[in-house]
């Protein structure tokens, strides 16, 4: 949580000011990847709020979806395997369904783009839970 | 069984998030947002500035001359009708209220042009749905909503953005329409008008009671294309805004005429 909350932090003040990606879902939709499915929900449902504040958007209308989302996705998980292609294709699935639903507009570039960024921050979260791993069971053999 | 807490705090945190939909539609969060959106505003505003540049001299210059083309051809039109006084051309200063842009959410830079601004100017402010939104004599964009502290402004680009424009030279009178990637159509003209490639078209003006929405020649764009076939009613032409969208930083908020 110490490093999932500045990081979706990041992602909804870059959405909220700057970029039209829907950076703070394929975050959250990564994070469920790596944490347990309570934390990701609260962070879901807080995250979702906040965007709709800062993007005057009718409140609580990105929370239900995030919830949605993570909600099926922690559902099937276990008959799914924590692959690179089935991070990038939920991510895409998921960026397309939000700007379908809530923004109205999908375009080929938005979605693509996102679950680019996804893969790359579920690798990027996957070497490093490889090393915090190998760095653990160090102390332990010490 | 270790399903079933997840579960009923999904249910939980659904139902909230209903809950706030509902209670947000009675204007009941409007103080909290306000809060929220005041301690975001300013990383917002920080974020913004890395991803926009700066207008360029050149661009500013090209803006000056079209107010003061469109300033000039008024003069003109103003002796032609002598008293009538209806139509001027500037935005009464006093009535227009700065606003800084805190975020413009349908929008990657380099890729897109953006569709929609947020400013940090809301109901306490003046503001309401439906006032123009200006900068140096172009018309920006229409205040789409607003709540306490901040507004939407969806700007002429805009796929859902329209109104009555007519063109500087020849008032010839048609519908300003966005299409979104930055493109406006001027459509709807008749045929028997005149409309020819680098015409400006300004608003034709809809001002209600209250002295509320948009004063009449404010700059839409310029005329780069137009199609007109005989077979049909009307002709259409397209439109290149002269503001370039992306690099605004601060626009103005025409709260009345």
């Amino acid at each position: 949580m110490i490093f999932a909350f500045p990081l979706i932090l990041i992602a909804l003040l870059l959405e909220a000011s700057a970029l039209s990606l829907p950076l703070t879902l394929v975050t959250i939709v990564t994070l469920s990847f790596f944490y347990n499915q309570r934390q990701v929900l609260f962070l879901a449902a807080f995250f979702g709020i906040l965007l709709d504040i800062l993007l005057l958007q009718t409140i609580g209308i990105s929370a239900i979806f995030f919830l949605i989302a993570v909600f099926l996705l922690f559902l099937y998980k276990r008959k799914i395997e924590d692959s690179k292609q089935v991070v990038f294709i939920i991510n895409l699935i998921t960026a397309v369904l939000y700007a379908l639903i809530i923004k109205g507009t999908v375009s080929f570039f938005e979605p693509l783009t996102v679950a680019i960024f996804g893969l790359a921050f579920f690798v990027i979260l996957t070497k490093f839970k490889t090393l915090k791993n190998k760095n653990n069971n160090l102390s332990f053999n010490v | 069984m270790p399903q079933r807490n997840p579960t009923l705090f999904f249910f939980i945190l659904f139902i909230s998030a209903v809950l706030i939909i509902v209670v947000s539609k009675f204007n009941l969060l409007n103080l909290a947002t306000g809060v929220v959106q005041n301690v975001f505003a300013p990383a917002q505003t920080t974020l913004r500035n890395i991803f926009v540049k700066d207008e360029s001299s050149a661009k500013q210059e090209n803006l000056e001359l079209a107010s003061k083309l469109v300033e000039q051809q008024k003069l003109i039109s103003d002796n032609k009708a002598l008293k009538d006084q209806f139509q001027t051309v500037k935005v009464n200063s006093t009535y227009l209220i700065p606003a800084k842009i805190v975020g413009s959410p349908s929008f990657v830079p380099g890729l897109s042009v953006p569709e929609e601004f947020i400013i940090n100017l809301g109901t306490e402010d003046g503001v309401k749905a439906g006032q123009a939104v200006v900068y140096k004599d172009n018309l920006v964009g229409i205040i789409k909503k607003a709540n306490n502290s901040f507004s939407k402004v969806i700007l002429v680009s805009a796929s859902s953005f329209s109104l009555t424009a007519k063109t500087l030279s020849d008032s010839a009178s048609g519908v300003a329409r966005g299409k979104g990637g930055g493109q406006i159509i001027f459509e709807n003209v008749l045929l028997s008008q005149r409309i020819a490639k680098d015409d400006l078209v300004v608003s034709r003006g809809s001002i209600n009671q209250e002295g509320e929405g948009t004063a009449p020649n404010l700059i839409i764009g310029k005329i780069v294309s137009v199609n007109k076939a005989p077979s049909s009613l009307f002709q259409s032409a397209k439109i290149m805004p002269l503001i370039d969208f992306h690099a605004l930083s601060t626009i103005f908020v025409v709260v009345k005429q």
